[in-house]
């Protein structure tokens, strides 16, 4: 029989025991196509700014996803040797040599590969269409996107997966080439050794873990002078708290575990000491996995809470830009009266009338790269206060108690259509209109709105009387908001409106024109964060699979002994509970941990506060997980006891 | 003296219709509390699956097992395992001490099982250790140890829960003949200090002469008995002897 027909028949067999593997891995192909196919697709061209913005999504994604598959496709891959290893070892005994053994192997997971693409491709195909509908509906686009196959996707996909494939088939081999008789046959002696203790590197990694949380809960206001933009402040807390997590578990929990066994009166209760030695002993080989899982868990939660937010931030922010249904300003009596009698002729009826005091000047202040002058609007207290009244942002009472300025003091409202400050000048001496203030804080409130004409500019809240002193030496106008109802869908009214107005570009604003325009921005991202969020699940869940079922083949033995000195099976589930835990709680928690400090980061940036959707993540998280903790220790369970009876007898 | 273990009419079969394989065939015998016996029988004459018969891992397919008192047929599964757990210990040819554990944790485990205070457990491996000469061993991990002493804490983990009776597949199986020699005086002195009774299966004639009594098996039944007179040298030629009667065995040790 030939090497290819014998790893046919090899493949063929096993098919049962690479079931779950072929599936995930067919699943992630089919996914993956859909991530290129947005990088190629023509008629996105079309959508000129949109488009930008989802393959800009896209790429990030299919480079995570390229990590991901590699990762996962090697740990699933070193699996299903050592679940053989014994296989190779009988060959040898029958006299076939080490090269034909390792063609076998090689050729037989190219096999096992190739099979996902080819059932992987086609899948991602049907995918497709609905990938994109709902891309485009994430992104409010009035056209559909056509269904498109693109070939450049398709010879992209084949490629890379050719490449890994290969890559683990020319693996499989050198390792069954390299593998000695003697070894195979005494693999299952093999005596496990106590991981090193290593002080220096276990209190390193929690100080890196500190520091990067640290950094992210502070990133605007670091107590050094200290100035980062928002790439330079990732990217360092990104390393941190990498090098932090693999420390972590590589260091630090076999620290803390080897302590824990030593406390005897803590240790020597049911089957603790069982799953603590355990897990002790298995770090040695198995911190990076646990630290991979913690990343990988963090990914998905900042990819998942990430999108809400994103989602979250859109919708809030409308109201931001357009605090009432109709804004404008700098018009005559005449003008105002038609306005209200347009709308008064409308189908819609006018809920509130509202009008706003300010005052336009000029503010200077340092900068990193030296002193800013700038425009700026001035305005005080008691008029955001009557304003907010009005727009009931969540929170407004809250709000309006934090933004209070004293005399000395003042507080901006950051322009509308900012999305994203790198920066924070809490604190640092401001001149408006030559007189000095200490800025209090920065928020992002309802308050002026998208406006052509001043909507660029931020605003400045000083105390009612300061306000009183600096109207002197500027000029006041008015800015008058209507709410009306049914703003959603106004665009028709609006358009009347603006018939009548001068300079409408400039000086009218309305919630509906923004609440068409919001979410061709965030929209890709949100969708693709979503579906990130998905495959960084699926690759958490698979790493954590084949590397907990791995343990399960090592433990097999240790599970007879002692079930031979009096272990019921009760105790023996209970202690590989413990077990899976621990492997699976400690990165998860982490994991947990860090994806809130990347959101928490974020807010910072887009001075925003996500609680709403931190939690849902986390939630959701949590729910997913404990399936999956439930499903893997069952499968341990079965793994490691299963037959042992039979195994008695033998 | 009363017997701690009955075995009354013992059969093990194997295999499906078509293919039956006897591996046990209408044995009986008795063993009364404290005694040390060996068995001894040729390869395939049914010695381990006896020894996991009587000791519970195994059931018969006919007849029955009464230890101390308890019909082990009867047993549920859990019954089963606390049965084990506090009646009888278990010294494999393998030694099968978990890597993971110091010494003391090893022979610590399954008291930790019965939920004991950590005091009393640490007592209790102190002191079997002493007697047992590896109590300057404790902190280290089997791999540090040499054969012997890892099947000595082997035996101070089925001695740890007090048994009333020690099983032994091969104990010396995997030891050079000195440790072989200190294992055995070993289970004499267990013998001799708690009355434990221990039931040893063994291929060795040397092994064999340290008991008291040796049954011997063969084809699944039990083909003759030996008991000590209290010389040593003696016993052991008289087994040599049955050894050569029942065949094979003094060659399969060539």
């Amino acid at each position: 029989m030939n090497a290819f027909k014998l790893s046919w028949m090899l493949f063929k067999n096993n098919l049962k025991l690479y079931r779950f593997y072929l599936t995930v891995l067919i699943l992630t192909t089919a996914i993956y196509y859909n991530f290129l196919a947005v990088n190629f697709n023509p008629y996105l061209e079309v959508l000129g700014e949109q488009s930008v913005f989802a393959r800009a999504a896209s790429s990030l994604c299919s480079i995570i996803l390229f990590l991901t598959v590699l990762s996962f496709m090697s740990h699933a891959n070193n699996f299903f040797y050592k679940l053989r290893y014994k296989e190779i070892g009988t060959y040898m005994l029958m006299g076939i040599p080490g090269g034909k053994i390792g063609t076998v192997f090689a050729l037989e997971s190219i096999l096992l590969g190739g099979a996902a693409v080819v059932t992987g491709l086609p899948l991602g195909l049907l995918f497709s269409k609905l990938f994109f509908m709902l891309l485009s509906k994430a992104m409010i686009l009035d056209t559909q996107i056509p269904f498109y196959i693109p070939p450049k996707a398709i010879g992209l996909l084949l490629l890379i997966l050719a490449f890994i494939i290969l890559l683990l088939g020319l693996k499989n081999y050198r390792m069954v080439r390299s593998s000695k008789l003697i070894e195979i046959l005494n693999a299952a002696r093999k005596e496990q050794k106590l991981p090193k203790i290593r002080w220096i590197r276990g209190i390193a990694g929690v100080i890196c873990i500190a520091a990067a949380y640290y950094l992210a809960l502070n990133i605007l206001d670091l107590p050094f002078d200290w100035h980062m933009n928002f790439m330079q402040a990732t990217v360092l807390i990104l390393i941190l708290v990498c090098i932090g997590t693999y420390f972590f578990f590589g260091s630090f929990l076999a620290i803390v575990l080897n302590a824990l066994i030593q406390k005897k009166k803590l240790i020597y209760k049911r089957s603790r000491l069982v799953s603590f030695s355990n897990t002790l002993f298995r770090l040695g080989t198995h911190y990076r996995s646990l630290a991979m899982t913690a990343i990988l868990c963090a990914a998905t939660l900042a990819a998942f809470s990430g999108s809400l937010a994103l989602k979250y931030f859109a919708d809030t922010n409308t109201a931001v830009e357009a605090p009432y249904s109709i804004t404008y300003y700098n018009q005559d009596e005449a003008t105002g009266q038609k306005i209200r009698t347009i709308i008064q002729a409308s189908s819609h009826q006018i809920l509130a009338e509202h009008a706003s005091h300010l005052l336009i000047g000029n503010v200077s202040y340092s900068h990193v790269y030296g002193k800013r002058g700038a425009t700026c609007l001035i305005t005080s207290y008691s008029e955001v206060k009557k304003s907010l009244r009005l727009t009931r942002p969540d929170n407004y009472q809250q709000i309006l108690k934090d933004i209070e300025p004293r005399d000395s003091e003042t507080v901006s409202i950051l322009h509308s259509n900012l999305i994203f400050s790198g920066t924070s000048y809490a604190g640092q001496d401001f001149m408006i209109q030559g007189r000095p203030y200490t800025l209090k804080k920065e928020v992002k409130i309802p308050f002026i709105g998208e406006l052509g004409g001043i909507g660029q500019y931020d605003t400045y809240i000083v105390t009612d009387k300061q306000y009183e002193q600096l109207k002197g030496n500027g000029q006041e106008m008015t800015l008058y908001g209507i709410n009306i109802s049914d703003p959603a869908d106004s665009l028709s009214l609006v358009e009347k409106i603006a018939a009548v107005m001068k300079n409408p570009g400039d000086n009218l604003n309305s919630y509906a024109g923004q609440y068409q325009y919001k979410y061709y921005l965030l929209g890709a991202f949100y969708f693709m964060g979503l579906v990130m969020a998905i495959v960084f699940m699926i690759s958490t869940f698979s790493t954590m699979y084949f590397k907990i079922l791995s343990d399960a083949i090592l433990d097999r033995e240790q599970y007879k002994t002692l079930m031979k000195i009096g272990m019921t099976e009760p105790e023996i589930a209970q202690s590989i509970y413990t077990q899976v835990g621990i492997s699976f709680i400690l990165p998860v928690l982490l994991g947990i941990l860090h994806g809130i400090m990347a959101i928490k980061a974020l807010e910072s940036f887009i001075h925003y506060q996500f609680t709403g959707s931190i939690l849902t993540g986390v939630g959701v998280l949590i729910l997913v997980m404990t399936g999956f903790y439930l499903f893997i220790s069952k499968k341990y369970r079965d793994m490691a006891v299963k037959g042992w009876e039979n195994h008695a007898t033998a | 003296m009363t017997a701690i273990i009955e075995v009354k009419n013992l059969t093990r079969l194997y295999g499906e219709q078509g293919v039956v394989c006897r591996a046990l065939h209408e044995v009986s015998f008795e063993i009364e509390a404290g005694a040390f016996v060996a068995v001894m029988g040729p390869s395939g004459s049914g010695k381990t699956t006896l020894l996991n018969i009587i000791s519970t891992i195994d059931m018969p397919t006919q007849g029955r097992v009464v230890i101390d008192g308890r019909e082990t047929a009867a047993f549920k599964e859990k019954e089963l395992a606390l049965f084990r757990r506090e009646v009888i210990g278990f010294v494999f040819q393998e030694f099968n001490l978990l890597d993971n554990m110091t010494i003391r944790d090893n022979i610590a485990l399954p008291l930790t099982l019965n939920n004991i205070k950590a005091e009393t457990i640490l007592r209790r491996v102190q002191e079997l250790t002493v007697l047992f000469g590896i109590d300057s061993q404790l902190n280290k991990y089997p791999y540090q140890l040499s054969g012997g002493q890892r099947q000595r804490a082997a035996v101070c983990r089925a001695l740890v829960n007090e048994p009333k009776i020690l099983f032994a597949d091969e104990p010396t199986g995997a030891l050079d003949s000195k440790a072989a020699s200190e294992l055995l005086a070993c289970f004499r002195n267990v013998r001799n200090r708690y009355g434990t009774t221990v039931v040893m299966v063994t291929h060795d004639a040397s092994a064999a002469s340290y008991c008291d009594r040796v049954m011997f098996l063969k084809d699944g039944m039990i083909s003759g008995k030996l008991e000590t007179n209290g010389n040593a040298e003696e016993f052991f030629k008289k087994i040599l002897n049955m050894v050569a009667l029942l065949g094979g065995e003094r060659n399969e040790r060539l």
